[in-house]
This record gives structure tokens, C-alpha cells and sequence, in this order.
């Protein structure tokens, strides 16, 4: 009797499995698998999927070159925007923080007008994430529109503004590491994820020579 | 005394009861917020990934990655109190009932209290893990297994969090690490109702000891309630926390409970 129940067990136990395994196999067979391409600083770097408006970006169509990558503190960011001031600084829970500003130049190699949504990339290092903070971009920016129409052949320069705060880590010494990182813009996540590496930025107001003994 | 000790945990009804509870709790996240996520019409665009938006994920989806979703919060709430559920109070029967006494004059008293404090320890473990797994598999049968990406803005984990690089890097080791210290911390908690046995007279008190220390310390640590078990067992981490702290913590409580259990299982007396 013992024997048939382990019998029964084993083999509801087996046929379980099994069908766990081909469910997971099916839903995992939908998606397609997501690839991976990078582009370096300099590089006309393009991207593919749907922009947030719901466009489809087709590849190669739209090109990005980073030209530039830098970070600046409070202080600098202060002297870059005089009106900028940050609540999380002044009297809020942040002791510090840097604006890291990306130098692109947007191309467009289609022959019908196109639209970039600056938006919809983000900086990224690690863990470590953010969007266009779009107060200071408007500032720096001539044209303050984050959605940019490019005509055929239209070049646009533009400089993007991300900003990153110690209270984005758990300790004093993951935030000076993640200060000399290396990031990544990332243009796409699906179904390509496409990305510039920009490696360590260039401190203004940091010592940069502090970077390499720390990483 | 130890398979005895183990078998007794394992074939008790308080054990059935407090692995049913979790199991439930994670078949209806599963059908709460996984199935939704995976067939719901609502998440369609998020299913395809336009408009830019990155499909959800076994990883921003289950019960260790959505904090916020009713059984998921109400998992790791009771989760102190379900793993002293299954064996923890037996201490306090054994020695009420003088069922401790014959044990011990049968095989001494360091083997009945090692037998009990792995016993206990195991059985609160697998109470606490089992069900993540299982909302694991069960999320997976439903939402695909993609790389999480702190880009999309969906996965909970964030810079600030303990191990957040590697959730990033090697998903499934973050996942299994988390499986080890749930284990573990919810082992050392039920092991501290041995503890506890000695200071209340009261069974119920005994068992829901840790758990009530867990809400006072969630409500009271103010800006390091990352350090309060319900806050740390959750791999989504809502409060940060630093690892070798978390770590150190444990350490301490289980280094604390085997110096108490080693003393008084040396004043142990029969009569």
C-alpha cells in the first residue's frame, strides 16, 4: 500500500514537472530572443523598436553620435543654469549630486522628415538609471522640445541632462564607485537593446585621477 | 534523535498549516498579478513591447518582485509567524508536558537540543522558501523569463538596494542568494522561540514572539527599517539595506540564541 502511494506520488510529481517545463518552453517561445548591439563615442549610433509615441524606429534611418561626456556637481550645475536650484540639495535628504550632461548630434538619413524622441533614452550604469531631466535640458537647449523633427538629411546637436543622487546608493562608498563607472546611453531596450558605451565621465569638479584607485 | 526530531517538524499538522497558508498566498498572487501580466488584455502593449515599454518579466513579476501587490505584502508581513508556525513552540511543549525530561534521559541533553534547534530551524526554511519557489515556477508558466533592465523602470530592485548589481548582472543568483537568507533568517527566527520558551509561560506567546518583535521593529527603526526582517526577507527591498550589516545582524541573533540554548541546555535537569 506504502509502495503503490509513493508510486503515485513520484510519477504525479514527475508529470508535474513536465508540464511546468513545457508551459514555461511555450511562453518563452512567443518572445523573440532580445539582442544586444553597442555602439562607442563617436560612433552614429541607431536604434530599432517603437518610440514612445508608438512609432516604428526603422534601424539605421535615424542615426545618434555621442560627441561628448561629462559630469559636473552642484556647484557647476549652479554656474551652468543660475536659476536651477534642487530640493533635494538644498534642505532635502541629498548631500550630493552630479548632472552628467551627453553631447549628441542627431542625424537623419531617411528621405521623408522624421521625429527623435530624446526622451526615451536614459543613462545607465550598473544598477543605476535615470530619464532626461527635462528642467535643465529646456535651459541648456536652444530649441527646448525633447520630441526633435529632423528633415532629410537635418543634423541637430543637443545636450542631454541626467542626474544622479547619493541617495540613489546605500552607502558613501557605492556612490563615489558609481561615479567612476562606466555608462551607457541606452537608445532601445526592445526587441534590440542599443546602447552607447560612454565610459567614465569627464569630472569637472571631481578629481578624476581619485577614479582609478577606487574602482 | 535528529531524523526523529525532523520527522516530528515535518508530519505535524502546524506544519501542514503554516506551508498550505504560504502556498495559498502564492498560487493567488500567481492569479492576482502574474496571469494578468502574461493573458490580460489590459497589459497588451506591455506584452509586445510598444511604445518603447520592455515586456514584463518572471523577474519584476512574482512574488519576491512585486511588494506592493496584496498576497506578496501580506507574504513577507506573516512570514516571521509562519516559519515559527511548524515547530518552534515545541520547546515549550516538550517541557510542559515532560516530554523533554524523557528525552533527554534517554540520549542527553546536547543531542535533544541540537535535534531541536535543526528541526526547528529546517522546517521554518522550507516554510518560508518552498512558496517562493513555487510562485517562481508558477509566475514562469505565464510571463517569459527575460533579463531584468534598470532601464525599463519596471523591476523593483534599485540602485540603493543591497545587491542591486547583481540582480542586474546575474538574475538568478540574486534569486537564489535571496532563497538562502530567507532560509536562513527565518530558520534563526524560529530558533529564537527556543529562546523565548524560558521567558513566557504562555505557548501562543511563544510562537508569535519573533513575529511581533519583526512589526514593532518595521514600525519603530523609522529610516533603518531596511534592517527589519519583514523588510529584508522581500528580495524587491522597498527600505535599503546594506548587506554586511543585514548579515551581521543575523550573525548576531543566532550567535546570541546558540550561547542562551548552550547554557541552559547545560543547567538542564530532569527533575
Amino acid at each position: 500500500m506504502r509502495r503503490w502511494r509513493v508510486t503515485a506520488a513520484c510519477i504525479l510529481a514527475t508529470a508535474t514537472a513536465i508540464a511546468c517545463i513545457a508551459r514555461i518552453a511555450y511562453v518563452n517561445e512567443s518572445f523573440p530572443d532580445i539582442t544586444e548591439r553597442s555602439f562607442g563615442i563617436g560612433d552614429a549610433a541607431f536604434y530599432s523598436g517603437e518610440d514612445s509615441s508608438g512609432q516604428t524606429v526603422v534601424p539605421g534611418e535615424v542615426r545618434v553620435t555621442v560627441t561628448g561626456f561629462r559630469a559636473i556637481g552642484y556647484d557647476g550645475l549652479k554656474a551652468l543654469v543660475p536659476d536651477y536650484e534642487d530640493s533635494l540639495i538644498d534642505g532635502g535628504p541629498a548631500s550630493d549630486m552630479r548632472a552628467f550632461l551627453v553631447e549628441v548630434a542627431l542625424d537623419n538619413h531617411a528621405r521623408e522628415a522624421r521625429t527623435v524622441h530624446v526622451r526615451d533614452f536614459s543613462l545607465e550604469s550598473g544598477a543605476w538609471t535615470n530619464g532626461l531631466y527635462t528642467p535643465v535640458y529646456v535651459a541648456l537647449n536652444e530649441d527646448p522640445a525633447t520630441i526633435v523633427t529632423l528633415a532629410p538629411g537635418q543634423t541637430e546637436k543637443r545636450t542631454l541632462v541626467y542626474l544622479a543622487y547619493d541617495i540613489q546608493t546605500n552607502s558613501p562608498k557605492r556612490w563615489k564607485r558609481l561615479l567612476c563607472s562606466d555608462f551607457s546611453l541606452i537608445l532601445s531596450l526592445f526587441p534590440e537593446k542599443c546602447s552607447v558605451k560612454l565610459g567614465c565621465p569627464a569630472q569637472v569638479d571631481f578629481d578624476e585621477r581619485n577614479c582609478d584607485a577606487r574602482r | 534523535m535528529l531524523v526523529a526530531e525532523i520527522k516530528r517538524a515535518f508530519s505535524s499538522w502546524s506544519f501542514l498549516a503554516a506551508f498550505l497558508v504560504g502556498l495559498a498566498l502564492a498560487t493567488a498572487q500567481v492569479a492576482l498579478v502574474a496571469l494578468p501580466y502574461g493573458l490580460g488584455s489590459a497589459w497588451a502593449s506591455w506584452q509586445s513591447g510598444g511604445k518603447g515599454f520592455y515586456p514584463n518579466s518572471v523577474l519584476n513579476s512574482w512574488m519576491g518582485a512585486t511588494p506592493f501587490s496584496l498576497c506578496s505584502a501580506l507574504f513577507f508581513f506573516i512570514l516571521p509567524l509562519l516559519a515559527c508556525i511548524p515547530h518552534a513552540g515545541s520547546l515549550y511543549s516538550d517541557l510542559k508536558g515532560g516530554l523533554a525530561a524523557n528525552i533527554v534521559t534517554r540520549c542527553g541533553a546536547a543531542r535533544y537540543f541540537l535535534a531541536k534547534s535543526a528541526a526547528t530551524f529546517l522546517s521554518a526554511g522550507v516554510v518560508a522558501v518552498f512558496p517562493l519557489l513555487a510562485n517562481l515556477v508558477g509566475t514562469a508558466m505565464f510571463v517569459p523569463l527575460l533579463d531584468p533592465e534598470p532601464s525599463a523602470g519596471t523591476f523593483f530592485v534599485s540602485s540603493s538596494a543591497m545587491l542591486s548589481d547583481l540582480f542586474y548582472e546575474a538574475p538568478w543568483s540574486y534569486v537564489a542568494l535571496f532563497a538562502i537568507i530567507d532560509f536562513a533568517a527565518c530558520g534563526i527566527l524560529a530558533c529564537s522561540c527556543l529562546v523565548f520558551t524560558y521567558f513566557f509561560s504562555n505557548g501562543f506567546v511563544v510562537t508569535a514572539a519573533p513575529f511581533i518583535l519583526c512589526v514593532i521593529s518595521h514600525f519603530a527603526l523609522g529610516g533603518a527599517q531596511g534592517y527589519s526582517p519583514i523588510n529584508f526577507l522581500n528580495p524587491a527591498q522597498v527600505y535599503s539595506a546594506q548587506l554586511s550589516l543585514v548579515l551581521a545582524e543575523c550573525m548576531l541573533l543566532a550567535t546570541a540564541e546558540a550561547a542562551f540554548l548552550a547554557w541552559r541546555c547545560r543547567r538542564f535537569e530532569v527533575l
